[in-house]
């Protein structure tokens, strides 16, 4: 654990185990979590701890045809598993060889707002301490997998030291009915894509922590409300560092 | 920094084995892991939402994310006790916070029901219960009533630090610190007790 100051981290995990933490104070810890695995364990320690509380709840059992109700309301057991993700990455290197699609004026120019967008959501406090950063903003065109969709467009502009960007969508058709269109960041760090949520319009997004500054993004369409890994097509990408 | 306990006990050995297993599609090992939960869940859900019929649609919800998201669960993040007992308290909390939205939040406590003779779990699995709810309460005991009220509030009533200090009337800081001593103090005795 960091020697600067183990007892604030020591409070903040506790106060985090009973969600007494504001936002701020949170990502301050979970920071310091991503960078230190005993600050991790000291988190986790705490929300063992936290989660025994349930048992001081008088104990009362569930109505009997609750199980069985539950029970009729699971889907088919056929489940796709993990080859799914394979299917994910098989893109990757695709994405790369196809590399970043070359910005034209209008992009320029769109890029230009999304800048402005993604700065906007700062503090004012966050600008200040940011203003050197801004130039490390990672701008992704993602590149169309499907001539389907070779008209549209998709550009993030992600900020590395916040983990947060923002997505705009050009002349994306509607999704299917029953379907939405889902963005994931692609993280070489990551076990498997992480669900930056559905996008059906531009707008601001922000995930975990990654470990690289130019993760990749792509958006796959998946059932209504998205998915916590990929399972439909993937119809846009940018590899990792492109 | 070393696991301080496990936190379902005996059986929070093949609990995180039995997800993995819900992730594959396992509906035996999802039977098992409502038998096992579902009792400590239900009781939670009743203690923050005071209500049955809301509980019941609750551990519904959570149970059948259990179901949806399994493959997400990561052992090495935390038990799968601990991860299921977020999943209900967030999903409570959200609940609790649109009633007092709408202003319709009753201002009772939980009701003290009784435990009820209908339960489905085994003998085994309640005497498990019952001893891990002695020792939970053992160590409550064992913190100051102020730090024990402080930690009810937020952990079954859902309330922010600038909430639990406006209703006590105490400052902001005198709440953090009761917090943090009786979490710690919780985490020292229930770990010497795994011990």
């Amino acid at each position: 654990m960091s020697s600067e100051t183990p007892s604030r981290l020591d409070d903040l995990a506790a106060l985090h185990a009973v969600d007494l933490l504001d936002h701020e104070a949170r990502q301050e810890l979970l920071d310091a979590a991503q960078r230190d695995p005993a600050v991790e364990a000291l988190v986790r320690d705490y929300a063992e701890t936290a989660s025994l509380l349930a048992y001081e709840a008088p104990p009362i059992a569930p109505p009997p045809g609750l199980r069985q109700k539950i029970l009729r309301q699971l889907p088919a057991p056929a489940r796709a598993g993990k080859s799914n993700i394979i299917a994910f990455t098989q893109w990757v290197p695709y994405a790369i060889a196809a590399g970043l699609m070359a910005l034209g004026i209008s992009q320029s120019l769109q890029i230009d707002g999304l800048k402005s967008q993604l700065i906007s959501t700062r503090t004012e406090a966050d600008r200040l301490r940011d203003s050197n950063a801004l130039a490390g903003l990672r701008l992704a065109t993602l590149e169309a997998k499907d001539a389907a969709y070779a008209a549209s467009k998709i550009l993030v502009a992600w900020d590395p030291y916040r983990h947060r960007g923002v997505v705009s969508l050009q002349n994306l058709p509607a999704a299917p009915t029953g379907k939405d269109y889902q963005l994931w960041v692609l993280d070489p760090g990551a076990e498997a894509p992480v669900s930056a949520g559905v996008v059906t319009d531009s707008r601001s997004f922000a995930v975990k922590p990654v470990s690289t500054p130019q993760p990749g993004f792509a958006v796959s369409l998946e059932p209504a409300g998205g998915r916590p890994e990929p399972t439909g097509p993937i119809l846009f990408a940018v590899a990792p560092g492109l | 920094m070393e696991k301080a306990f496990q936190s379902t006990g005996k059986a929070g050995d093949d609990d995180e084995r039995l997800i993995l297993k819900v992730a594959q599609g396992d509906r035996a090992a999802f039977i098992t892991l409502y038998d096992r939960f579902s009792t400590p869940l239900y009781s939670l859900a009743i203690k923050m939402l005071a209500n049955e019929t809301e509980a019941q649609d609750l551990l519904q919800e959570v149970f059948l994310s259990v179901w949806n998201k399994a493959e997400t669960y990561r052992a090495q993040r935390g038990s799968a006790f601990s991860w299921v007992v977020a999943q209900l308290r967030n999903r409570a909390i959200d609940r609790i916070r649109s009633r007092r939205r709408r202003g319709e939040l009753l201002e009772a406590n939980a009701p003290e029901l009784e435990p009820t003779s209908s339960a489905t779990t085994s003998s085994a699995e309640n005497c498990d219960l019952g001893e891990r709810a002695r020792e939970v309460r053992s160590a409550l005991g064992q913190l100051s009533d102020e730090q024990r009220q402080v930690l009810r509030l937020a952990y079954f009533d859902g309330l922010t630090q600038s909430e639990i200090a406006d209703r006590l009337e105490e400052p902001l800081g005198t709440i953090k610190a009761r917090a943090q001593r009786g979490m710690a103090r919780m985490r020292t005795i229930l770990k010497v007790l795994h011990e």
